[in-house]
């Protein structure tokens, strides 16, 4: 799998598959001819100064955005230009580097409604009362989710008044409640401290233990490197390099284009 | 699981003064304000499940509620049907209008709905004013027959005839409608429904199929309005334009937020009140519009869950100021 070159032979391991995706905004190209496969079980960060389109792929693969061109493959089945709903249902779940939380449902109500994406379609269930009484099974998986980030004690808080802290790990419990096999988190530990930060790690780590399959957005490299079996570097909409933290540290034009840019900001 | 409140003896206590009240004064000028009443608030509940449950503006209720209402009428006029028949094709006719209304435009955002909804508005005032053959244009229909009355096993027949008579039979509609909305609210349909309202984005991405939810809310919304519609038509007994108008949808919009928007209480509180309000207030009348927008003002600035959301802000307060009492 380590040896999977983008554009090569179909690599059927892979959970996640993305050929040539491309998105323009006028004439900005935001995305362009991005590749890359992610196996099973692994972690992959993606990396890239502000603006490089890390988001904006993410947004191109939970079908927020659709592409202008290119291919995603989840599981084999190509998921290019299905619905954000339809995509989340196959398996594939995301956070909002912006938080984008239910901001006046509580924090348990946040993560009962994903757990929702497995109930049945809530039209029909609506019709035939009978379904309701099933409803009860995803409560409870929410409150072991709420256990399991650590909000147990925050569940009945409107999710517009937890910190930022117990708000990104809300949005990581709300998107595990749709029990995605690929989970893409946009910046987990974006405007945390030490401490949050660590939990944020450690969550990370038990969330991969359980067998979902993460690709990771990340500006802080302290955070990233630890966690990540391979990395991926966009700048300027296009992929720059792509290896294991060790090989991509010493990347010449990695150097140039993103630890350049991450210092001369340290520096400033 | 839900966040609203759910204590009982507000309802009760409501439901008792609704029942109990108009008898009680002896003045059918009270009932037949009741019976006007319980309609604006079926009216307010029906906004209430698009605006309030879903986030969905819309300025088309005053239209789906004269679809209702020239439906039922003109059913019972021209086909002889009877009422229940009529009433139940009224909520129909006006579920498919709004139905027909939410897939054109459901997916246009915010303030394009909202404009989609008052041209819509508009474009059902000018059919009915002018397809004369039909609807007698600006004149109206007249003697629209009230309902017959309805045998129950085991019981004598119940009339429709008096204020009072009509005014029961509003009620229990409208306590079905607070009922329904309450179960909407509480189902999972309702929690998805409030997830849309606060990030769309985010919910299609945690699986919530939010444009089939919304056009069901509008829909939904609709339906009421349409029901609400025919009972208005067979107490009035006569229909025209007017009724029906911009205006009728702007008081709709109106009692919802000032009741109290999302909350189930709240608009079936400023349905009543803006009804009443007009009747004991002098200058309520000669200034509706200005009051109402005075109104509004004040409910965006200062009391933004309306009165329903104020009431229930003061309750949390004092049972928290009771627990803290308590050592
Ligand atoms: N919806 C949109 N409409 C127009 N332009 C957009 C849109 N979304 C992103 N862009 C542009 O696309 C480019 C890539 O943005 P993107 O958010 O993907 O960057 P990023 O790598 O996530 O940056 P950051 O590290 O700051 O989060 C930027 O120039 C951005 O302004
Ligand atoms: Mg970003």
């Amino acid at each position: 799998m380590a040896g999977a070159r983008p554009g090569g032979p179909a690599v059927s391991a892979s959970l996640l598959e993305v050929r040539g995706l491309s998105r323009w905004f006028g004439g900005l190209a935001a995305v362009q001819g991005f590749e890359i496969a992610v196996a099973e079980g692994q972690i992959v960060g993606l990396i890239g100064p502000n603006g490089a389109g890390k988001t904006t792929i993410f947004n191109l693969l939970s079908g927020t955005l659709r592409p202008s061109a290119g291919e995603v493959r989840l599981a084999g089945a190509s998921i290019v230009g299905r619905a954000p709903e339809a995509i989340a249902r196959l398996g594939l779940a995301r956070t909002f580097q912006d938080l984008r939380l239910f901001r006046r449902l509580t924090a348990r109500e946040n993560v009962v409604v994903a757990a929702f994406c497995r109930a049945p379609n809530s039209l029909v269930s609506w019709t035939f009362p009978r379904h309701q009484k099933g409803l009860a099974g995803f409560a409870r998986q929410a409150e072991e989710l709420l256990e399991f980030v650590g909000l147990t004690d925050k569940a009945g808080d409107l999710a517009m008044y937890l910190s930022h802290g117990q708000q990104r790990r809300l949005e990581v419990a709300r998107a595990l409640a749709t029990g995605p096999r690929l989970l893409l988190l946009d910046e987990p530990a974006g405007g945390l401290g030490r401490m949050e930060s660590e939990i944020m790690t450690r969550l990370i780590q038990r969330i991969r233990a359980s067998g979902v399959t993460l690709v990771l957005i990340e500006h802080n490299m302290h955070f990233l490197m630890p966690l990540v079996d391979r990395v991926a570097v966009m700048n300027f909409g296009r992929k720059i390099a792509e290896g294991t933290p060790a090989a991509i540290r010493e990347d010449p034009e990695v150097v140039a284009a993103y630890l350049g840019t991450a210092q001369a900001r340290a520096r400033a | 699981m839900l966040a609203e409140s759910s204590h009982r003896w507000p309802w009760l206590l409501l439901l008792a003064v609704a029942v109990v009240g108009p008898p009680l004064t002896g003045e059918p000028y009270v009932a037949h304000l009741m019976v006007l009443g319980s309609l604006s608030a079926l009216l307010a509940v029906g906004l209430n499940v698009a605006l309030g449950f879903a986030g969905l503006f819309s300025f088309a209720q005053g239209a789906f509620y004269g679809i209702g209402a020239y439906v039922s009428a003109l059913l019972v006029l021209s086909s002889g049907a009877g009422f229940w028949t009529a009433f139940l094709a009224a909520g129909v006719a006006a579920g498919l209008a709004g139905l027909l209304l939410g897939l054109l435009t459901i997916r246009l955002g915010g303030h394009y709905l909202a404009i989609a909804t008052f041209a819509f508005q508009e474009i059902v005032i000018v059919v009915i004013r002018n397809w004369d053959s039909v609807t007698k244009g600006p004149l109206g229909l007249s003697g629209v027959p009230g309902p017959a009355p309805l045998a129950l096993p085991g019981l004598p027949p119940l009339e429709f005839q008096s204020e009072l008579a009509y005014y029961y039979l509003a009620l229990a509609v409208l306590v079905l409608a607070v009922a329904v909305s309450w179960r909407l609210r509480t189902s999972q349909i309702g929690l998805e429904l409030l997830a849309v309202r606060d990030d769309e984005v985010a919910a299609r991405a945690m699986g919530v199929r939010a444009v089939q939810l919304k056009i069901f809310a509008f829909s939904a919304s609709a339906v009421l309005a349409g029901l609400a519609g025919s009972l208005f038509a067979h107490y009035v007994k006569n229909v025209s334009p007017e009724s029906f108008a911009v205006a009728t949808s702007f008081a709709v919009l109106v009692s919802v937020l000032v009741g109290g928007l999302g909350t189930i209480m709240g608009p079936v509180l400023g349905g009543i009140a803006l009804t009443f309000l007009p009747e004991y207030l002098r200058v309520f009348q000669e200034h509706r519009f200005t009051i109402y927008g005075a109104l509004l003002i004040v409910v965006v600035i200062a009391l933004p869950g309306g009165v329903a959301g104020g009431l229930q802000t003061l309750a949390r307060r004092w049972r928290a100021r009771a627990q803290a009492a308590r050592p």
